[in-house]
């Protein structure tokens, strides 16, 4: 009896942590930063030969609410901050619905563009951040944009 | 040689019919820097626009468009700049008054035309020297012609589209802020966290 509570508490574990994982195609022609974890990473990481970065981690959907909802919320948060829109919202198609905002930001001497992405499914919400200086950036949109399409959790 | 000649010659005194493009002599030359969030979109906005317009563009880049737009429709194209962009930073206004070189280059073809008729006259005339020594003079004459046309097209392009550079700058923008959101994982957005952390 002992031991079948454990097995069962191991599983509901094992499920848990799994379900936190994220899994995305590599924008072409980034290179992966691969991870040892047995159920894929929680925060997967690919880097352009130029050094744009390319990040997607999961979080939890907490309080528990739909796209609309996190759309507003990171949009109004980030403008607050002081990010200025560089085009408008793109809703996007992955393992669910999803949107992303583009964001100028000033760094360094240089004009930056940072991508931020979200697709909300079920308790989690993938959430994927990439940025480059303006010109790079544009060279890699479309990867990029191809790459967000392939999100899912698991 | 002797019909090449004549023939080349006719055919500068038919097209000697100088157009005359309204009374307005003055060439502008225009110089804006605009701010816009997306350089590149903009660049292909503003030249559809000049486009449809009646205007050319020479040049573009990520950083400046250089235009040539029909004189009367430069008022239109600061308007449309002013619409696309967040801000227009300055503008910078040349005028120069091309009536006395377009004058002076008018009445020097009329003149070098006169004396390309009057040579064409003596050709029929003239003994073998005196028809190679006109033919030098014709050849000559209808370069400096074929200069001066060129010149005068120029300053009536000049006269009929304005000079006009788009220098697209990057919004300027302040850095933005770090202010707390209720909602803990969207604290953790931040670009120069995510730029500074690295791969």
């Amino acid at each position: 009896m002992r031991f079948s509570r454990f097995v069962l508490a191991a599983v509901i574990l094992l499920l848990a942590a799994s379900c936190s994982r994220i899994r995305v195609e590599p924008p072409d022609g980034f290179a992966e930063y691969k991870t040892r974890e047995l159920w894929g990473p929680r925060v997967y990481r690919a880097v352009s030969p130029e050094g744009m970065l390319f990040k997607a981690r999961s979080v939890r959907n907490y309080p528990p609410q739909d796209l609309d909802f996190w759309k507003e919320a990171l949009f109004s948060h980030l403008e607050k901050e002081g990010y200025r829109p560089a085009g408008q919202a793109e809703v996007f198609q992955a393992s669910g619905d999803g949107v992303l905002f583009e964001w100028a930001v000033p760094y360094g001497q240089e004009d930056y563009i940072y991508l931020t992405a979200i697709v909300p499914s079920g308790r989690r919400i993938a959430v994927v951040e990439a940025g480059a200086e303006y010109s790079i950036y544009r060279e890699y949109r479309e990867v990029i944009l191809n790459s967000l399409k392939t999100i899912s959790l698991r | 040689m002797k019909p090449l000649l004549f023939l080349l010659a006719v055919m500068m005194l038919v097209a000697c019919a100088v157009p005359v493009y309204g009374a307005d002599y003055m060439y502008h030359q225009y110089r804006t820097t605009i701010l816009v969030t997306d350089p590149e979109h903009s660049a292909d906005l503003i030249i559809e626009w000049v486009e449809d317009e009646g205007g050319y563009y020479t040049y573009k880049s990520q950083e400046i468009v250089v235009l040539r737009v029909p004189a009367e429709r430069t008022g239109v194209l600061r308007g449309y700049l002013e619409q696309i962009s967040e801000a227009v930073v300055e503008v910078s206004v040349q005028s120069r008054d091309l009536r006395e070189q377009i004058v002076t280059l008018r009445s020097r073809i009329k003149s070098g035309e006169e004396v390309l008729r009057r040579n064409l006259q003596y050709l029929d005339q003239a003994d073998v020297e005196g028809t190679l020594a006109i033919e030098r003079e014709i050849r000559s004459l209808l370069t400096e012609l074929e200069s001066f046309k060129g010149s005068l097209r120029k300053l009536e392009t000049d006269r009929r589209y304005a000079y006009f550079e788009v220098v697209l700058s990057f919004q300027e923008q302040t850095l933005p802020q770090d202010i707390p959101s209720s909602f803990g994982w969207i604290n953790t957005i931040d670009f120069y966290y995510f730029a500074e952390e690295g791969p």
